[in-house]
């Protein structure tokens, strides 16, 4: 799995292929349908980076048919639950008195589409 | 036919023509976070805390966040970094259930059980993103804050089930499901133009494809690449071809082996035979 990944587990990231991916997902998400082939031509040294990306959408097989439904979307919120808690306090220490979790709301997800907007669990 | 491929081939010449340099795009993205950090009230001040906890959209982007939060922990605010790191997981939740989601799906367990791994992942991702964008000085959390995330949710998630004893892909050893409707679209002679598909058939098809996926990654470069290409982009095998810069008659053999052992790998089999043809 080194499709953009410079060395060992906390090394740098390969800034040109995020740049390339985030080109082609901008295409994407404006409807203008990028070429895998053509992004592989222009950049050959990122295809695995960019392979990785285009199968992580959904596939062109299934428009027109039926909408790839969410996968399986996990119910619960983790930036309140257990594990988070657990570590907040092993980065942080012990929660301060009085604190209050900041209002946020949550972005939408890079490959959401609007049909998928609906449950929102502010 | 030879003039159909190459006409693809000047297409995808054009199109490759009109992409610029990978440096060009992280040198706009680089601008972009410039402006918007030039245009954020002074660093430390409660009003530059209001602008980054302010409500999405109008809020500071992820990529911008990280940079505060790394600021604030090399100034020793931890206060505040804390705040803006809770923002930042607040913010990303939506895209980290379903990672979790993802990353689960396909294990056993009870559901106290799943929601208890569920969590171990959610701690596990925490103190990865700690580690990287409050401590890490990566460019990458602030200017693709996105794709970053996305790799290190996929890095995350393989180490903690290798860990835990488990495959990254339990799919693979559960082939129970039939995948018929997948690979119909697989089929060797099967026209250009992916077969029709029905309503009922597409779910099935997309509960399948988080084991495509994972199978997929799996495959040799130049398989991957040509699968990807067909199934997810439904290109032909001139486009194909032209990508690759082999042959049609290469990219059939290709395809069919990458074929082959995809089915392997579903039955359960090692890739053995694969490469036969």
């Amino acid at each position: 799995m080194s499709d953009t990944f410079n060395g060992q587990d906390d090394g740098a990231l390969d800034l040109d292929a995020l740049a390339v991916q985030e080109r082609f997902l901008e295409e994407w998400r404006a409807g203008k349908r990028p070429r895998l082939s053509a992004y592989l031509r222009r950049y050959p040294q990122h295809a695995a980076a960019l392979a990785a990306l285009v199968a992580a959408l959904p596939p062109d097989t299934l428009a027109g048919t039926a909408q790839e439904p969410l996968a399986e979307s996990f119910p619960e919120r983790l930036w309140t639950g257990a594990g988070v808690a657990r570590a907040l306090a092993e980065i942080f220490g012990p929660e301060p008195a009085g604190h209050e979790a900041p209002r946020v709301a949550e972005e939408r997800a890079p490959y959401q589409t609007p049909a998928d907007d609906a449950p929102r669990d502010e | 036919m030879a003039t159909e491929a190459s006409e693809i081939e000047r297409e995808i010449e054009r199109a490759a023509e009109s992409l610029p340099p990978p440096e060009t795009l992280a040198a706009l993205a680089r601008r972009r976070l410039a402006r918007e950090l030039r245009a954020l009230p002074s660093e430390g001040s409660a009003a530059w805390r209001a602008a980054l906890l302010a409500e999405a959209p109008a809020g500071a982007s992820l990529g911008a966040l990280a940079h505060a939060i790394r600021a604030s922990a090399r100034a020793g605010r931890m206060d505040e970094a804390r705040e803006l790191f809770v923002a930042l997981l607040r913010r990303t939740d939506g895209l980290n259930r379903r990672w979790v989601a993802t990353a689960l799906r396909g294990l056993p367990g009870a559901p106290d059980e799943r929601r208890e791994r569920a969590q171990d992942l959610a701690q596990e991702l925490a103190l990865a993103l700690w580690r990287r964008v409050g401590l890490g000085d990566d460019p990458a959390w602030e200017l693709f804050f996105q794709r970053a995330l996305d790799f290190t949710q996929r890095k995350v998630a393989t180490t903690w089930l290798r860990r835990q004893g488990l495959r990254a892909d339990p799919r693979v050893e559960r082939a129970e499901r039939g995948l018929a409707l997948v690979f119909s679209q697989f089929e060797e002679n099967a026209p250009e133009t992916a077969l029709p598909v029905e309503p009922e058939a597409a779910t099935l098809a997309s509960a399948d494809l988080a084991d495509l996926r994972a199978l997929v990654q799996r495959l040799p470069e130049r398989e991957r690449l040509a699968v990807v290409m067909r199934y997810w982009q439904r290109a032909g095998e001139a486009e194909i071809a032209a990508a690759l810069g082999v042959t049609t008659r290469a990219t059939r053999y290709i395809l069919r082996r990458a074929y082959r052992r995809l089915r392997l790998w579903y039955a359960g089999a090692s890739d053995e035979g694969a490469s036969d043809e």
